[in-house]
């Protein structure tokens, strides 16, 4: 497992230097709209943004909030560092892998994530302690792209992920079962892609810990 | 211009340029009297692996991922048609570069329409940046 969170993180700094070449502007550009939307939920309670990256999606978060922003690549977070400083509000920033949180459980309301548990190594496990980092009843944003249900895109993205998993993602995760595997309720799922890119909402039943 | 404009553009470049590719690429590979099953699955895989680095180019500006599904579909279903039709009697290379278009142009209309059935209310329509 430590040899996994090793080269997951490995790669990703391998990638950080071309990761807004690759991501930036038409991806982006396509999907602000979605994630201004979603990032428009963050509260006033405490927050977590998980897998920070170059901060791409800083642009999108609603103005003067406080979080905290984590991702398991230091150079990523090495780049993001010009768009978390011109960031109204304040964004604590820490290199941090979600398998080894170390967050005290039950330290946040809201936890949001942008294309991030397509990439966690261990998809179920990063969701349990993402569950035990909340407070009951709090909430898990995401905005994720994973599997689709519709064939051809089914075998597209499950072609394209013995390339892409290489050099980064998996694409064709199920990450809405995760979520219920991992003890979360789903509130909500909203396509923004096809039925590929979506928002998942999902919150800690109040009954659990 | 509107985003969608610029959106717009971009899925029918890299879907023609996909179907167009694919096609040739099936003619090129493919003779009359070749066994056209075989045939058919050089013409699907192959230029479907070879639309994915095109599509990770032109996605830097118009979006990677939605490119990539498109124009996947597009090279695998023009490759498809173009190497089984080339296998059972002499095609012309035009001929190859038109069904290819073509069958693009089919794959991008089926997609925006599956894609407006299934993304959320909020996400349909126009919108300015």
């Amino acid at each position: 497992m430590n040899n996994d969170l090793q080269a997951n993180q490995r790669k990703w700094d391998r990638l950080a230097p071309r990761f807004d070449i690759m991501a930036g502007e038409g991806g982006e550009k396509r999907w602000r709209r979605a994630k201004t939307h979603l990032f428009s939920a963050m509260g006033e309670g405490d927050i977590l943004f998980m897998a920070l990256g170059t901060g791409q999606d800083i642009s999108t978060f609603p103005p003067e909030k406080t979080l905290h922003a984590i991702d398991v690549s230091e150079r990523m977070l090495s780049l993001a560092q010009p768009r978390v400083e011109a960031y109204s509000g304040t964004i604590h920033v820490r290199q941090m892998d979600i398998h080894q949180p170390s967050f005290e459980p039950g330290s946040f309301d809201q936890v949001f994530t942008s294309c991030t548990f397509c990439s966690v190594p261990e998809p179920v496990e990063g969701l349990k302690q993402v569950f035990n980092l909340l407070r009951p009843g709090g909430e898990l944003l995401m905005f994720e792209h994973t599997g689709s249900g519709y064939f051809p895109f089914n075998f597209m993205l499950r072609t394209m992920t013995f390339l892409t998993n290489k050099i980064g993602p998996d694409m064709d995760r199920d990450t809405v079962a995760n979520v219920r595997a991992a003890g979360f309720e789903v509130s909500a799922v909203e396509n923004v892609y096809l039925d590929v890119v979506k928002i998942i909402r999902a919150v800690r039943p109040r009954g659990e810990g | 211009m509107k985003q969608s404009t610029w959106f717009l553009i971009g899925d029918v470049l890299g879907n023609i340029l996909a179907g167009v590719m694919a096609a040739g690429v099936a003619w090129w590979l493919t003779d009359p009297g070749d066994n056209m099953w075989l045939a058919m699955l050089w013409g699907m895989t192959v230029p479907m692996l070879l639309s994915m680095p095109i599509a990770l180019l032109l996605g830097r500006y118009f979006g990677a991922l939605e490119l990539m599904l498109t124009m996947m579909v597009s090279a695998m279903l023009a490759g498809m048609v173009v190497a089984m039709r080339a296998a059972m009697s002499d095609m012309l290379v035009v001929d190859a570069v038109i069904y290819g278009a073509l069958i693009a142009l089919v794959v991008l209309r089926w997609v925006f329409s599956l894609n407006d059935r299934l993304i959320a209310p909020y996400l349909r329509g126009d919108h300015h940046e």
